[in-house]
């Protein structure tokens, strides 16, 4: 049993993206080659411990001690041998090193002890979800010691090097679940860094993709979890990249910290279009349904046009983000711009349960429609690492 | 029994002088590498415990002694262990400090090394290194395995400053030993020995001192950064101070690479000698076989960067590091030619040393063919960081180190001890740890190019039967071992006098007594052909060989 396993699968493992085609002919290769090589030491070896083994009526007979053309001999062909197999090995590598241009991209944050992903319409999954034969090009960063990512059956391996972007890509050629691991030792959890990778059909994997954009429903298991607005809004201030100017400490940085900001004075720069140069503070007290308007036209335009209104002492440097948070009404981008808000609000220490429980401008979700798709995404068996994750 | 003829004991360094004192204190090359020996056994006695744990573990696929989060960082501690006691406790200080100490001013005719207290000195920093990598496991074992990867090492909350501190002491004991052996090769050497009249064991010690020089202080000012790092947080190292966790990895294995050979060469120097001695046979291409050694610790120093290949290093550079690994597999195989050019027409004695040697010559070309896998840059992506490279480093380490260690025990014990062990308990030691060691780690090249990744405490159920047979493998070579050590203790308290010359080698160090006395040699010896043992004939009366005329008299043999 034991035998025939270990005979049968002297080779990789079958390839399931299109490295395969480069890197399994030069494991070929090498192995036959190290096969071949090995033979004749072995065989040699084996000859003469039978041929000249000490025995009754045998001694040891002269033999010369050098041969000049002889150690020219073994010393050049193996070294034409390996100079070969390095060419082509080299050559294989930097043959797949560049991705294509064409190549979709996914962001990917490790960290101990789990990888994120983060596909181009800002969902994210701890899973890979790519579509059969199109380049995917993976740009990682790694938030705190070196982590791997290793996918046996793409031959795909990069290390995602903490201070520094690494990028690796691949092109899956077959339908399937494949293993990742992490292959850089990172501390205790390192053999729970496992994931998956997930080959579907371009329409199996649009509508995994519109189910993980969709950063208010969270599928678990088979029901649907409503994600709060103010925790989409704290994945935003990370993922939008908010956190760059807006401290939520007070600390102040290019833009206004977002600490005490609602329903605290802003004094504006001339030229704002707010009414009155300024939005008034609320001391103390539930604000009236114009006041909570007030704020709220106020948040939602500073967000979707900033250079209406600049607050005093800044300086007009904050781009727009109309293609992220602008759209119709209740677009998934609006909904992440009040969610944004919602965010906002809970950092104020004015914004107290009475006056959260008077507020008329917390959003509700839109009924979802026909539910979330994803009966493509059929969770794949987890590896048996599957711990505290 | 010749002992019936009760001649009075000759003095030998044993007996020389007496009390604890004596051996604390003492000068005497072949004490210190006595003590070595024991040191370096008892430290692969801890190792393999380790190793036996780390086997255990890996039976069943959820782990089978930690197998929740929290314990597995007791693995963690286990595996860094094993490799760092391993390498800095066993393999680095292992044949140049027990076997090089003992064997290699008696082989040159001298009475001592160079500097005999620099030797102490050597001997005293590895026992106070070894006490502080202990420390780190009592206090708390270090997690980080034995590479110190930062900003993993710099940011762990384990005792990584005392194993670092440990084993930066242990790199200046390496740097002092290669020293001496350096200035010992150059300036003791008796008159008639030229370089090339030197035996090749000589020739691979000193290309190992060489890398010794000048490789280890590399890794000396790299751990002290590395202490600054964690102390301190001075940003060399570590990102989330400023620094660069891939300059830690090229200062490491600016060392660490090299450091494999100073692991692999002295096995080499000992298979020269082995082999030739149990074959009855000149060595063949005597210049080839010395000067590869030259040749594998200059071009050792210049492929570490072949252990970044998957971290994003620039491609040229990757191109490069990898041309260079290629080169270092030449030097290799000529060694590997000339000694089965050596056993042609030869007479072969399957003893245990040479049992030990002829494994060699199976287990070390895996070792090295798996080794271009690695070295060629479109494999090497697949198999970075897997069981495969595991696989590959043992069959290196161990097939290759470990195995001309007990070859060279088993060849120069009667020498060391004046005592011959068990040759049947020897040849059958011998064969458990050859079969157990491949079914331990033959596995592990399949389950690593199948993607099985290195150090997981747990891991994917597929890779079961490889993660059996492997631990099964260690088990059979913990039998050989335990068979190792009894027939040993049993060789000194009960085993037979060896004779000055057991096996017929024409070396020096087999023209003075077993055990040797205290000034080795009373004048300086006479030196010929180190491996023309055509005047070597078997002695009934001694049951060993003499020399039936002077070697300056024999006709020197081209090389």
């Amino acid at each position: 049993m034991m035998n025939l396993t270990l005979l049968s699968s002297l080779g990789l493992p079958e390839a399931a993206s299109k490295f395969g085609e480069t890197v399994d002919p030069i494991w070929d290769l090498v192995l036959w080659t190290s096969i071949f090589f090995f033979a004749i030491i072995v065989g040699t070896l084996i000859l003469f411990m039978i041929k000249y083994r000490r025995r009754a009526g045998h001694v040891q007979e002269k033999a010369p001690t050098h041969h000049t053309t002889l150690e020219l001999a073994w010393s050049i062909i193996p070294l034409i041998v390996v100079m070969v197999i390095f060419v082509l090995g080299a050559k294989g590598f930097n043959d797949t090193n560049v991705a294509p241009s064409n190549a979709y991209v996914i962001q990917v944050d490790a960290k101990k002890w789990t990888f994120s992903f983060t596909y181009p319409n800002g969902g994210s999954d701890p899973e890979i979800w790519v579509v059969k034969d199109q380049p995917v090009r993976l740009v990682m960063t790694s938030e705190d010691v070196i982590h791997g990512l290793y996918i046996p059956a793409f031959r795909a391996h990069r290390n995602i090097v903490p201070g520094r972007i690494n990028e690796m890509w691949f092109q899956a050629t077959q339908l399937g679940d494949f293993n990742v691991f992490c292959t850089q030792y990172c501390g205790n959890g390192h053999s729970n860094m496992t994931t998956m990778v997930h080959v579907r059909s371009q329409k199996e994997f649009d509508a995994k993709l519109a189910e993980m954009g969709d950063l208010f429903h969270k599928k678990t298991g088979g029901s649907v979890e409503i994600v709060p607005f103010v925790d989409v809004g704290k994945k935003l201030y990370t993922q939008l990249g908010c956190a760059t100017c807006h401290s939520l400490d007070g600390t102040r940085l290019q833009g206004p910290t977002w600490k005490n900001l609602y329903l605290y004075t802003q004094e504006l720069e001339p030229g704002a279009i707010q009414s009155g140069g300024k939005v008034a503070g609320v001391e103390a007290r539930v604000p009236t349904a114009d006041e909570f308007r007030d704020w709220d036209t106020y948040l939602n335009r500073s967000i979707a046009n900033p250079a209406a209104d600049i607050v005093k002492t800044y300086q007009n440097i904050m781009p727009g983000f109309t293609s992220q948070l602008d759209g119709a009404p209740d677009s998934q981008n609006v909904l992440k711009r009040r969610a944004i808000i919602e965010f906002i609000k809970t950092l104020s220490d004015r914004y107290t349960p009475e006056v959260l429980a008077a507020d008329p401008t917390i959003p509700h979700l839109p009924p979802v429609s026909g539910a979330a798709p994803g009966t493509a995404a059929t969770p794949a068996t987890q590896p048996a690492t599957e711990g505290s994750k | 029994m010749t002992a019936k003829t009760i001649d009075k004991p000759l003095d030998n360094y044993l007996t020389h002088t007496r009390g604890l004192a004596s051996w604390l204190f003492t000068l005497d090359h072949k004490r210190i590498g006595l003590m070595y020996l024991v040191s370096v056994l008892t430290a692969f006695f801890v190792g393999g415990i380790f190793a036996m744990i780390i086997r255990l573990q890996l039976l069943v696929p959820n782990g089978l002694i930690f197998n929740d989060s929290k314990a597995y960082t007791t693995y963690n501690q286990i595996f860094t262990l094993h490799g760092a006691v391993m390498i800095f406790l066993v393999l680095i200080p292992g044949i140049p400090g027990a076997l090089g100490n003992f064997v290699l001013p008696i082989m040159l005719g001298a009475k001592d090394v160079a500097f005999p207290r620099l030797n102490l000195m050597s001997y005293y920093l590895y026992v106070i290194g070894a006490i502080f990598a202990l420390m780190s496991i009592i206090l708390g074992a270090v997690d980080t395995g034995w590479t110190f990867y930062t900003p993993y090492s710099s940011s762990t909350d384990t005792y990584v400053v005392w194993m670092v501190l440990g084993v930066f002491i242990l790199g200046f004991s390496s740097i002092f030993t290669g020293l001496n052996f350096i200035v010992t090769i150059h300036k003791l050497r008796p008159p008639g020995m030229t370089w090339f009249r030197m035996p090749l064991f000589l020739w691979a010690t000193y290309a190992t001192a060489l890398i010794q020089v000048l490789a280890t202080p590399v890794l000396g000012i790299t751990l002290l950064l590395l202490v600054f790092e964690r102390v301190m947080h001075i940003g060399i190292f570590d990102s989330s101070y400023g620094g660069d966790p891939v300059l830690f990895q090229h200062f490491f294995w600016f060392y660490s690479h090299p450091a494999v050979y100073i692991m692999i060469l002295p096995a080499m120097g000992i298979m020269s000698e082995v082999i030739c001695t149990h074959s009855r046979k000149h060595i063949f291409g005597y210049r080839f076989i010395g000067l590869s050694s030259i040749g594998i610790a200059v071009i050792g120093f210049l492929v570490w960067g072949h252990h970044m290949f998957v971290n994003g290093e620039s491609p040229l550079l990757a191109t490069i590091f990898s041309f260079l690994t290629m080169l270092v597999a030449i030097p290799s195989a000529i060694k590997v030619w000339n000694w089965l050019a050596t056993l042609y027409r030869g007479s072969i004695v399957f003893n245990t040393p040479m049992l030990y040697a002829l494994s060699f010559l199976f287990l070390f070309p895996i070792g090295g063919l798996t080794g271009i896998f690695l070295g060629a840059l479109a494999t090497d992506i697949q198999l970075h960081d897997t069981y495969f490279l595991i696989a590959h480093f043992h069959y290196v380490m161990f097939g290759g180190t470990m195995i001309g260690f007990l070859a060279g025990l088993h060849h120069w014990w009667p020498k060391i001890t004046g005592r011959m062990y068990n040759e049947f308990w020897g040849r059958i030691a011998c064969a458990f740890v050859f079969a157990g060691f491949n079914l331990t780690f033959f596995p592990q090249f399949i389950m690593g190019s199948h993607g099985m990744p290195r150090r997981y405490a747990h891991y994917v159920a597929e890779y079961q039967p490889y993660h059996v047979a492997s631990s099964i493998g260690a088990f059979l070579q913990l039998i050989g071992f335990v068979m190792v050590a009894l027939y040993l203790m049993h060789s000194l308290l009960k085993g037979k006098k060896a004779p000055a010359n057991p096996w017929g080698a024409a070396t020096l160090e087999w023209t003075c007594s077993s055990p040797p006395p205290h000034d080795n040699f009373k004048t300086t010896p006479t030196v010929g052909d180190p491996y023309d043992t055509s005047n070597i004939v078997f002695d009934e009366a001694t049951g060993g060989y003499v020399r039936t005329s002077s070697p300056v008299d024999q006709e020197p043999v081209a090389h």
